[in-house]
């Protein structure tokens, strides 16, 4: 099994002297659905901002797709992996939703007919052509969270990394957004604390316990151990809730 | 302070517009140079962010009234003159174009008056020199005050220059200035507390973000080089390109048969300015109506004359009432191409 | 909620986003372009000439009646003028007391004629500036002006600013509302309260400047977006702007 990602030993600092991420070693294998999930303040962000290149790691080592993170090849890592924010809002900035999808690819070196076929395609994939001259402030959250969606897939990532993708979604868009990461063939790491989400994506389950990996497992083994899940500030997913 | 289209002269406006283009494009290459791209998107936010802290008013002890941030000051604090130059010209276009603060005329001239001021002149020159490095709160509070103070005086007095050399309004230079200075002076104040409240509170909470925010040099002597510039072309082409402000009195003149207004130099000059500027204009200022010179004063009598006819009205208000109706006619046909494109 | 943010809110909600009344690129180019000619058109209107600003007047009528903008809006937000114009305006009547013409017994005086010629200039730009706002999307604009060769710093920075202000507007809605519903009278309204309000705006707004510099840095980001991203005027194009510069002229010469 080919290596997606690895984390050997990580260690990361915040400035204000917080240890956020304390010595975590993972693998992910290539085609896997990992979820990260943990009480706030966990490091399941700042985790996860490594492996797009965020982040360099002062201790311990980083690798995406056989590529070992440093500062010089932040820009490869980044083609690599493609991560969805948390905030919709700052991932889309230019005036129209078109011109953002497009704006990936064309600082790759795509152009003319390919980078319009390609953005026509990506769009009309996720149902968004009829929304391509919208600007992005006229769209409802659900609407931003699938063009969020477009700018990165749009970019062909090996690996694909979402945090915390269904937080403002209604019941309706949450599930086509089940129903689209389902339908995606590609490594995928979730970091959420929608963990209904999880058990439906996922098929693998770590849990971050004060910037350490506490259990690692099957999501049928993980999320059904109530007694884990409340020690770390989680709780059962709804649908095992009585 | 926002300045109107109506009250401006096509000369004045021009002229400014040209000193306001300079600049921006000054500014813009002074940006290009520093190479730091990640200020990009922060000067895109920190424009929206004016926008919206002038929406949050503040209530005014002793009057009834509230008042708003400008925010001139604080960019410049905070982004260095150049970015905060930048990044007050771009909110005051979409200001212009979007809720008409000000005619896009007179945008230049707004830019001049609300940008160009709190960022090249008062900040470096004012705030900078008071306020030091260290970051005693007394020292911020007093260069706060004064640089909006300075600000704002310039500002208002540019102004009423404007629209003084401008002619178009009647009000007397000494009234409008002794209007305006009061007032401004007093919004002066308000803008430098609240500009020093915010900073304090950024002092406190994320002293990192006052570091000192420009690594370019500002270059004083292209500054003064553009404010006299400024200067210069707008009493300039404005005086060669005058239209007769008052063409009223040369009527009046010549039906009364007196020669005084030829006697007086400022007739004369407007006399001069008006026929070489019907050489080389490339709009004349009157309408024709069959006859030649400009200098023929019952022409001018004779077009204004029917410029206000009551059947000149009558037929204008008949043209507009057609437009309107063939407009609305059209409309379907508009909204229905949209839906289908 | 403030005038500016109910403006911003009608864009939001109206066919404003998105809509192109030229139908083409190049034709929207030709408006923008013909906007600053009217306008200067407009302005340079003799002093006491009413005929000329009223028959200038058809176009911003035109577009208005054609695109289905909200007359009762547009007419409050034109009320809502600085107070400057009306006092300029109705200041020329105190000030220029003398006699232009007689209707009737009446005696009209040359001060309340050009008052009257600054107000209705006034109206007719006004009204085509705020037309123009609905007429045109917005990045199109930015297109036409990085045509002409505006500094790409500065439509970078027009773009990003127009993105972002609703947001930014929203966020600062909400503050207000928070701060009022624990206001009474002027009490939590002053001005350092609301420095601290604005205070706290201004760090979530860096943060979020951060963060879309992140994004942007993941999607290739070099510093400018796309420069050679400009409209080919053609020769047709030229030959209607010049058309319209014509009328606009002709309007002038006849009236």
């Amino acid at each position: 099994m080919t290596t997606a990602v690895e984390i050997k030993d990580l260690m990361f600092t915040y400035d204000d002297g917080t240890r956020a991420i304390d010595n975590v070693s993972l693998t992910v294998y290539k085609g896997e659905s990992v979820g990260i999930v943990g009480a706030n303040g966990a490091g399941k962000s700042t985790l996860v901002n490594h492996l797009n290149g965020f982040h360099i790691p002062a201790q311990g080592s980083v690798t995406v797709c056989g590529c070992k993170l440093t500062k010089k090849n932040q820009e490869e890592i980044r083609r690599k992996a493609g991560l969805v924010f948390q905030n919709a809002d700052d991932q889309l900035f230019m005036s129209r939703v078109y011109d953002d999808v497009m704006f990936g690819p064309q600082n790759i070196g795509i152009k003319g007919d390919e980078l319009k076929s390609l953005v026509d395609t990506t769009l009309k994939d996720l149902s968004l052509y009829e929304l391509r001259d919208r600007p992005p402030s006229h769209l409802s959250a659900g609407q931003k969270r699938f063009v969020a969606f477009a700018t990165v897939l749009v970019m062909k990532p090996q690996i694909l990394i979402m945090d915390e993708p269904t937080s403002d979604l209604d019941p309706r868009h949450r599930r086509k957004l089940i129903n689209l990461v389902r339908s995606l063939d590609i490594t995928r790491i979730v970091v959420s604390h929608d963990l209904d989400f999880i058990w439906e994506i996922c098929g693998r389950v770590v849990v971050l316990s004060n910037g350490k990996v506490v259990a690692d497992g099957p999501v049928q083994e993980i999320l059904t151990s109530q007694e884990l899940l409340e020690q770390n500030g989680l709780e059962l997913p709804l649908r095992l809730q009585r | 302070m926002h300045m109107a289209d109506a009250l401006l002269s096509p000369a004045v406006g021009g002229a400014f517009w040209l000193v306001s283009a300079s600049l921006i494009g000054y500014s813009a290459k002074k940006i290009t140079q520093e190479n730091d791209s990640s200020r990009t998107p922060l000067m895109g936010v920190m424009g929206a962010f004016i926008f919206a802290a002038q929406m949050i008013n503040f209530s005014i002890p002793g009057t009834g009234s509230s008042g708003h941030i400008g925010g001139g000051l604080l960019l410049a604090v905070l982004l260095g003159p150049y970015r905060a130059f930048i990044t007050l010209a771009s909110v005051l276009v979409i200001q212009c174009l979007f809720f008409a603060d000000g005619g896009l005329m007179a945008l230049g001239c707004n830019i001049f008056n609300l940008a160009f001021f709190p960022a090249f002149i008062a900040y470096p020159l004012i705030y900078k020199r008071i306020a030091g490095s260290e970051n005693s709160p007394v020292r911020i509070a007093a260069a706060s005050i004064i640089t909006a103070e300075t600000a704002l005086l310039f500002g208002a007095s540019s102004v009423v220059l404007q629209t003084v050399i401008s002619g178009v309004t009647e009000l007397p230079f000494k009234t409008f200035i002794l209007f305006m200075i009061p007032i401004h002076a007093a919004i002066g104040l308000a803008e430098g507390l609240i500009t020093f409240g915010v900073l304090s509170f950024v002092a406190k909470t994320e002293p990192s973000m006052l570091v000192d925010a420009e690594k370019a040099k500002l270059n004083k002597s292209v500054v003064t080089v553009f404010v006299i510039a400024a200067i210069l072309t707008a009493g300039f082409v404005s005086l060669f390109a005058s239209e007769d402000p008052d063409g009223l009195e040369w009527s009046m003149a010549k039906v009364t048969g007196t020669e005084r207004f030829v006697s007086d130099i400022s007739g004369q000059i407007h006399l001069f300015a008006a026929s070489l500027q019907e050489k080389i204009a490339f709009l004349p200022d009157y309408s024709f109506k069959g006859q030649a010179s400009v200098s023929d004063n019952s022409k001018i009598q004779g077009s204004m004359l029917s410029g206000t006819s009551l059947s000149g009205i009558i037929g204008s208000l008949i043209v507009l009432l057609i437009t309107a109706l063939a407009g609305f006619l059209l409309r379907n046909r508009f909204v229905r191409s949209q839906s289908d494109s | 909620m403030s005038r500016k943010h109910q403006i911003l809110d009608y864009h939001k909600k109206s066919a404003g986003a998105g809509y192109s009344a030229g139908g083409s690129e190049n034709t929207d180019g030709i408006i923008v372009l013909s906007l600053l000619a009217f306008i200067l058109f407009v302005v340079s209107v003799p002093k006491y000439d009413i005929t000329a600003v009223m028959i200038y007047a058809a176009f911003p009528v035109f577009a208005i009646a054609a695109l289905g903008v909200p007359v009762k809006m547009l007419v409050k937000w034109l009320f809502m003028i600085s107070p400057f114009i009306i006092i300029m305006a109705a200041a020329n009547p105190i000030l220029d007391q003398r006699p232009f013409t007689k209707v009737g017994d009446v005696s009209i005086s040359a001060g309340f004629v050009s008052g009257i010629v600054i107000a209705a200039k006034s109206i007719v730009t006004l009204s085509a500036v705020i037309t123009f706002s609905f007429c045109i999307h917005f990045h199109t604009f930015c297109k036409v002006l990085r045509s002409i060769y505006v500094p790409e710093v500065f439509v970078t920075q027009l773009l990003l600013l127009y993105r972002y202000s609703f947001l930014l507007a929203d966020e600062a809605a909400g503050m207000m509302r928070a701060r009022n519903m624990r206001s009474f009278g002027r009490n939590g309204k002053g001005i350092f309260v609301t420095a601290r309000l604005i205070g706290s705006l201004l760090l979530r707004t860096t943060s979020r400047a951060e963060r879309i510099y992140r994004a942007m840095v993941a999607r290739g980001f070099d510093g400018e977006f796309d420069r050679h991203n400009r409209i080919n005027f053609r020769v047709s194009d030229i030959l209607m702007t010049v058309l319209l510069i014509t009328i606009f002229t002709l309007i002038r010469i006849i009236f």
